[in-house]
Order: C-alpha cells, then sequence, then structure tokens
C-alpha cells in the first residue's frame, strides 16, 4: 500500500469510530428525552462506579496536589514569593492538573472497566439475550452507566479536590518549608469559587464524555476475548484524546 | 482491595526482576525489539502529538488569562511554560498517554495469550514467557518512551506558541525563548521519561500474565495495567521532582 | 513411563485434585475420561510442571517433575508435545513458524531441516502446503491439527493431549485419534489422552482412568469400565442411563 493509501485508510478507520460513536451518542441523547431510569441499575452503578475509583481518585489528586506544589516550588524559591504557593497551587489545580488527572484516571479505571464488563456481556451474547427479552440495552445498561459516572465525576471532584489541599499543605511544609497557616491563607485570598466551579463543570463534561465514549466501544466490541482487550484499549484512547480536546474547548468557554 | 494492591506490586516485582535476569541471561531473538518498537513507536506518535499539542494550548490558554488579569502582559507566558513543560508536563502526560495507550495494549496480548493457553506454550518449548514477550517490549520501551517524550514536548511546544499568537497576538519569537532551559530542567524531565520507560512495559506486562479466565479476565487485565502504570507515573513524577527540587534548587 | 502419586492440589481451599494416582508404562496409551471439573486437565497441567501440585509426586521416566526447578523443568518438557484443549497457537506467528517453534526453540537444527520436518508432519495430519497462513484463518478441526503437529514436531517420547476433539465431528475426531495413533507408532512415544469422546476412545487405550470431583473412580481396561461397580461409570462409558440412577 502507498502511503497516501495508507493515510487514507487510516483517516477512514478514525472517521468511521467518530461516525460509529456518534451515533451511539445520538441514541444516548434520544433516551435521555424520554427519561427511563432503571432505579435499581442507577444506584447499582453509583455505588461501584464510586467504590471503584474514590481509592484511586483520592491518591492521584494527593499525588497531583503534592506534583503542583513541588513544581511551583522552584518558582517560589527563587523568587523568595513564599506567600504565592497557595495561589499558584490552587489556581493550576482546582483548574487544570485536577480535572485533567481525576479525568485521565477515572477513564483508566472506570472507563476501561465499564468496556471490558459491556464488551464481555456483548461477545458472551447477554447483550442480544436482554434484546430477546425486549429490554433496550440503551436504556438498561447504559443510560444508569453515563448518569452514574457524570454524577460521580462531580463528586470525586469535589473529594479530590480537598485531597489535592492535604496533598499541597504537606509538601509545602515539608520540601519548602512553607507555614500550613501561610499556605492557607494566600490560597483563600487568591483562590476564588470560579476556579472551583470552573474544575467542576469540566470534570463533569468529562464524566459523560467517559461514559459515552466507553460504553459505545464495549457495545461494538467483536471478536472473543482479543476483541474486549483491543475494545478496552480504543475506548481508552478515544476518553484520553476526547478530554484533551474537551479540555481545550472548556478552557476557551470558560475563562 | 489491599490484598489486591499487594499481590500486584509482588507481582510486578518479580517480573521486574526476572526481566533483568534475562537481560542478561536469556536468549536472544532476532527482531523481536525491533518489531515492538515500532509497535510501541509508531502506533502511538500520532496519539501523543494530538493530546500533547492540545495540552500545550490549554496551558498557553489559561497562564495566558491569568496573565492578562494580574498583570496584563501575556510575553512571560512561552518562557514561563517551556521549563515547566520539559521537566514535568512534557514527560508526565506523555507518560500517562502512553500508559494508557502502550500498557493497555501489552496486557490485552500477553493476556489473551494467557487465557487461550498460548504462555503456557511457550513454556513448554524452552520460551519463558518473560525472556520471550516482556524482555523485548521492556527494551523497546525504554527507548522509544523518552523519543516520544521529546516528540510530546515538541508538539504542547508547537500548539502553544500558535495558541499564543492567536489568542493574545504573542509574535513566536516573544514566545520561543530556549534559553530559559537549565541544564537541570533536561535532566529532571528526561530521568522521569526513562523512569516511565522502564516501569510501564513491567506493570503491564505483569497484569497480563496475571490475567484469568476469558476475556472478562483479559478486560479485568487491560484495566489493572492502565491504572497501576498511571499510578505509577504520577508517584515516580512526584518522587523524581521532589529530587531534583533538593538537588537543584 | 508416566507416574502420578497421591496427587492432591486445591484452589483457595477449594479441593480440585484428592490423591490421584496413575501409571502409564513406557509407549502405551492411557484415555483419562470423566465430566468437566473433574480435575482432566489439571492432572496435565501438573504433568508438564505447568502446575504445581500442593502434594504428591510425579515422575516422567527417571525425573521427578514435582521436585525439579523451572530451569531444570524446562529439560523435562523439551520431551513432552502437548495438545491444548484450546489449540494455544501463537496467532501472530504462521502456520510453519508454529509447528517450527519447538524445534527453533529446543535445538539447533538448519532452518532447511526445520523446513523439511514441518512439511512432512503438515503432509501427516493432510494439510499438505498452508505453512504461510495465519491460525486465525484455520477452521476448529485444521487447527487441531495443526497443534497435533506442532506437539510432535520434535519426536517427544511423551505425548499428552488435552481433549484433541472437542467440538469436532465424528469424522474428524476418529481422523484425530487415527493420526495420534499412527505418530505414536512411529516412535513409540508414551500417550496420555483427555476425552469425552468414549467411544472412540476405547479402541486406542490400554487402559482407562476415570476422574470425577478430583478423585479417581475408575482404573482399569477399557472394556471392564462397561461392568464397573459404580453406576456413573457405566453410565459415563454409555451402559446405564444417567438420570434413572441420579436418585440412587
Amino acid at each position: 500500500m502507498g502511503l497516501v493509501a495508507r493515510v487514507g485508510a487510516w483517516f477512514l478507520g478514525i472517521a468511521a469510530v467518530v461516525g460509529q460513536l456518534t451515533l451511539f451518542a445520538g441514541q444516548v441523547a434520544r433516551a435521555t428525552l424520554r427519561p427511563r431510569l432503571d432505579g435499581l441499575e442507577t444506584w447499582h452503578n453509583l455505588y461501584r462506579v464510586g467504590v471503584k475509583s474514590l481509592p484511586i481518585v483520592a491518591v492521584t489528586a494527593l499525588f497531583a496536589g503534592a506534583i503542583t506544589v513541588v513544581q511551583v516550588g522552584a518558582y517560589v524559591v527563587k523568587l523568595r514569593a513564599y506567600e504565592v504557593v497557595g495561589w499558584g497551587f490552587g489556581f493550576s489545580v482546582f483548574r487544570e492538573i485536577g480535572p485533567l488527572l481525576i479525568g485521565l484516571m477515572f477513564s483508566g479505571r472506570v472507563g476501561a472497566n465499564n468496556t471490558a464488563e459491556l464488551g464481555t456481556m456483548t461477545v458472551t451474547e447477554q447483550v442480544d439475550a436482554l434484546r430477546a427479552l425486549a429490554i433496550d440495552p440503551i436504556d438498561y445498561l447504559v443510560m444508569p452507566r453515563v448518569f452514574a459516572m457524570l454524577a460521580m465525576m462531580a463528586a470525586l471532584t469535589v473529594i479530590g479536590d480537598v485531597a489535592a489541599i492535604v496533598g499541597g499543605v504537606a509538601t509545602a511544609y515539608g520540601l519548602i518549608g512553607v507555614d500550613p497557616y501561610v499556605f492557607w491563607n494566600s490560597f483563600t485570598e487568591y483562590v476564588a469559587l470560579a476556579d472551583f466551579l470552573n474544575g467542576l463543570a469540566k470534570s463533569t463534561v468529562f464524566g459523560l464524555l467517559i461514559g459515552v465514549v466507553s460504553c459505545g466501544f464495549g457495545l461494538n466490541v467483536r471478536g472473543g476475548a482479543p476483541g474486549v482487550g483491543r475494545a478496552v484499549n480504543a475506548s481508552v484512547v478515544a476518553s484520553a484524546v476526547g478530554i484533551f480536546v474537551v479540555d481545550y474547548f472548556l478552557t476557551w468557554l470558560l475563562q | 482491595m489491599l490484598r489486591r494492591v499487594r499481590r500486584q506490586v509482588a507481582d510486578t516485582l518479580r517480573v521486574g526482576a526476572m526481566t533483568l535476569y534475562y537481560l542478561a541471561r536469556g536468549q536472544r531473538q532476532r527482531g523481536a525489539v525491533l518489531a515492538q518498537m515500532f509497535e510501541v513507536g509508531n502506533r502511538s506518535v500520532v496519539f501523543t502529538v494530538l493530546t500533547l499539542g492540545f495540552l500545550g494550548a490549554i496551558i498557553t490558554l489559561q497562564a495566558g488569562f491569568q496573565a492578562l488579569r494580574i498583570i496584563g502582559d501575556t510575553s512571560l507566558v512561552g518562557p514561563q511554560s517551556l521549563p515547566l513543560l520539559v521537566r514535568q508536563l512534557g514527560p508526565t502526560l506523555t507518560g500517562l498517554m502512553v500508559a494508557t495507550r502502550v500498557g493497555t495494549g501489552i496486557a490485552a496480548e500477553v493476556g489473551s495469550m494467557v487465557v487461550t493457553e498460548q504462555v503456557d506454550a511457550l513454556r513448554m518449548n524452552n520460551a519463558p514467557p518473560v525472556d520471550y514477550l516482556i524482555k523485548p517490549r521492556f527494551v523497546a520501551c525504554l527507548v522509544m518512551i523518552p523519543a516520544l517524550t521529546v516528540v510530546g514536548i515538541a508538539s504542547a511546544f508547537v500548539a502553544g506558541m500558535f495558541t499564543a499568537q492567536a489568542a493574545f497576538h504573542t509574535q513566536p519569537a516573544v514566545y520561543a525563548r530556549f534559553d530559559v532551559v537549565k541544564l537541570s530542567d533536561l535532566a529532571e524531565g528526561l530521568s522521569k521519561a526513562v523512569a516511565f520507560g522502564a516501569v510501564i512495559p513491567i506493570i503491564a506486562g505483569a497484569s497480563g500474565l496475571m490475567a484469568r479466565g476469558g476475556s472478562a479476565g483479559v478486560g479485568e487485565a487491560t484495566t489493572r495495567a492502565v491504572v497501576y502504570s498511571s499510578l505509577a507515573v504520577i508517584v515516580l513524577d512526584f518522587v523524581l521532582g521532589g529530587l531534583a527540587f533538593l538537588v537543584f534548587a | 513411563m508416566i507416574r502420578v502419586e497421591g496427587l492432591t492440589h486445591a484452589f483457595d481451599g477449594v479441593p480440585a485434585l484428592r490423591d490421584v494416582a496413575l501409571q502409564v508404562p513406557t509407549g502405551g496409551t492411557l484415555g483419562l475420561i470423566g465430566p468437566g471439573g473433574a480435575g482432566k486437565s489439571l492432572v496435565l497441567k501438573a504433568l508438564c510442571g505447568l502446575l504445581r501440585p500442593d502434594a504428591g509426586r510425579i515422575w516422567l521416566d527417571d525425573d521427578e517433575v514435582t521436585a525439579l526447578g523451572e530451569r531444570a523443568l524446562m529439560r523435562v518438557r523439551a520431551k513432552i508435545g502437548m495438545v491444548f484443549q484450546n489449540y494455544a497457537l501463537f496467532d501472530y506467528l504462521t502456520v510453519g513458524e508454529n509447528i517450527g517453534f519447538p524445534l527453533t526453540r529446543l535445538g539447533d537444527a538448519s532452518a532447511a531441516d526445520i523446513a523439511a520436518k514441518v512439511a512432512l508432519r503438515l503432509a501427516q495430519v493432510h494439510l499438505p502446503g498452508i505453512e504461510a497462513r495465519f491460525p486465525g484463518e484455520l477452521s476448529g478441526g485444521m487447527k487441531k491439527r495443526v497443534c497435533v503437529a506442532r506437539a510432535t514436531v520434535h519426536d517427544p517420547p511423551f505425548l499428552l493431549c488435552d481433549d484433541p476433539t472437542a467440538g469436532l465431528d465424528p469424522v474428524t475426531t476418529n481422523r484425530i485419534f487415527g493420526l495420534l495413533k499412527a505418530l505414536q507408532a512411529e516412535h513409540g512415544a508414551t500417550l496420555l489422552i483427555v476425552s469425552h469422546e468414549v467411544a472412540a476412545l476405547a479402541p486406542l487405550c490400554d487402559r482407562f482412568v476415570m476422574l470425577r470431583a478430583g478423585q479417581v473412580v475408575f482404573d482399569g481396561p477399557p472394556d471392564q469400565a462397561h461392568t464397573a461397580e459404580d453406576p456413573e461409570v457405566r453410565a459415563f462409558v454409555g451402559q446405564a442411563p444417567v438420570f434413572a440412577e441420579a436418585g440412587a
């Protein structure tokens, strides 16, 4: 195959995936117009998504806070501007680093798991069995999952922000020698509610995106156990690209 | 849950030690490393350019809006963000992306070989799975992840430069100041990239080898690979960043 | 010869094998039968050292498999040909490379010798000239025959077959059993076959061992299984209706 043909085939492949996902997103959107959220399934999914992702998100956020302080620290020490640590930290963690890292980890933990689960159900014909019982897989499987991921991303961002503050304060004290009281003062003085809400809005959109993408890839699995592995791979890759693209536009919109 | 984490850590350490052993004592397979390097590098380069490019644009926007609000001048955005990109955001986000792309790939591949008894067949034929499957992937990642990091940083920088011009009318000459990057920034960035290159294939490979029971097992192994290797990237970022701070600052 | 004594294993406290003993003389053929989940595959895995049992001892000729380390096991495994239940063909290698794999990893045969041996085995399994194809392009029966070719390409003195005819039609089943017997006759290999196809298997075997819930419930010549005391053994070899005995 010539180079042009390969590039062309590659673009067609991507276009097919994007098209398939868009169609799927359309189905999900249509399903939200006549909401018939299966109550039990929704609670069940909220619980599972929360339990699965809480530890990893808390650990990630703790380290995200710590890492940010380490990086801000170089400037702070150089400029002897100890009183702005809290600001630099709060701004970057709440608006950008927090939602981004939490989103990527959430995609890896919950999104990948969700694709694997739905993919296994698909290759073992469980999804066909649902259809045979006149149960719409979108209503029964997809809607509760998408809703659970959206709601949990929002909740986890609040928890994550708290964990990040803990990590940040501890690192600022341990590594740079900034008194927690000074840190907290500069943090509360400069970091506004807007920064927090900005990050919260981003995370919620990421949750929606991860939900739709991971369900879409899961229900379109073909070809046994290797197919499930490939679908999980494709799902996390697509979610990561999606998170960055959406993040860019939200940063622009929510300035 | 703690028991599962402990098992993952124990298996990862064991696979890591065995990989080092086979690096010294194992059989050479001609072409295997090259094939894996192609796999790791070629299949991740577009993904890396795309995600890191957007990252560069996002940082520039965030820093620019903030600079406008506080000092009303965006000329420092480029010189301020490039060192940060080189020593932290570039390597870490590339690492996370590769953990996602390559880590899941390795775990899915090795995991399906486990559940379809192909790994047993290897062991029957004097091809220890760590020597035959993990070692070439380890060497390939060790070389290709730093290379991808360079590509990622470059694309983030270029995208940031264009964004600065489009959004804040900052001239490329003002944005692109390479003299702000110190040797210590390069050292920190490179050490992180190499560490990620060593750790991601081992964690993903160990996750794949731990796979049990059909397609559900493969999916679970793939999830474990991306979670634990991403987590390792973040923890290593903190540890190496902290060390660099103590050494250089 | 193959000798197993007191083989016992449990997974997370659930016993899977209980004091299993069996013996296959050199050049002999044993059929290991029993319902699904009885532990038949586990016995094969333990024989190759792929499973480390909790207790019990296994000998292949003079090598005590259960006492060997991983490195020494590699030498013993070179003497075993294994036909895996799920084919276990390497899906990234061609059929030719799959069959040649044991020769490339276990010895220092030249490429020409390997190619000749692969061609010979493919002809013997009635699939000549498909070296360049990939396993994914083959039907189930063809894959099984490629498996048999790979397991026997290095003329192993022990041939272990885990359900070599699962999911195959009766004609292909008989062809595979015939093939195994022919390859065994060529080198006098010791043969152990796990299977459900009791009727097709019986003419091949010197002896049947039946496992149930990890325990040996029958050990004797195939024709004696029809008159065994245990009703489930008789049912399994097709001499008594299973359901009538269930309540007894």
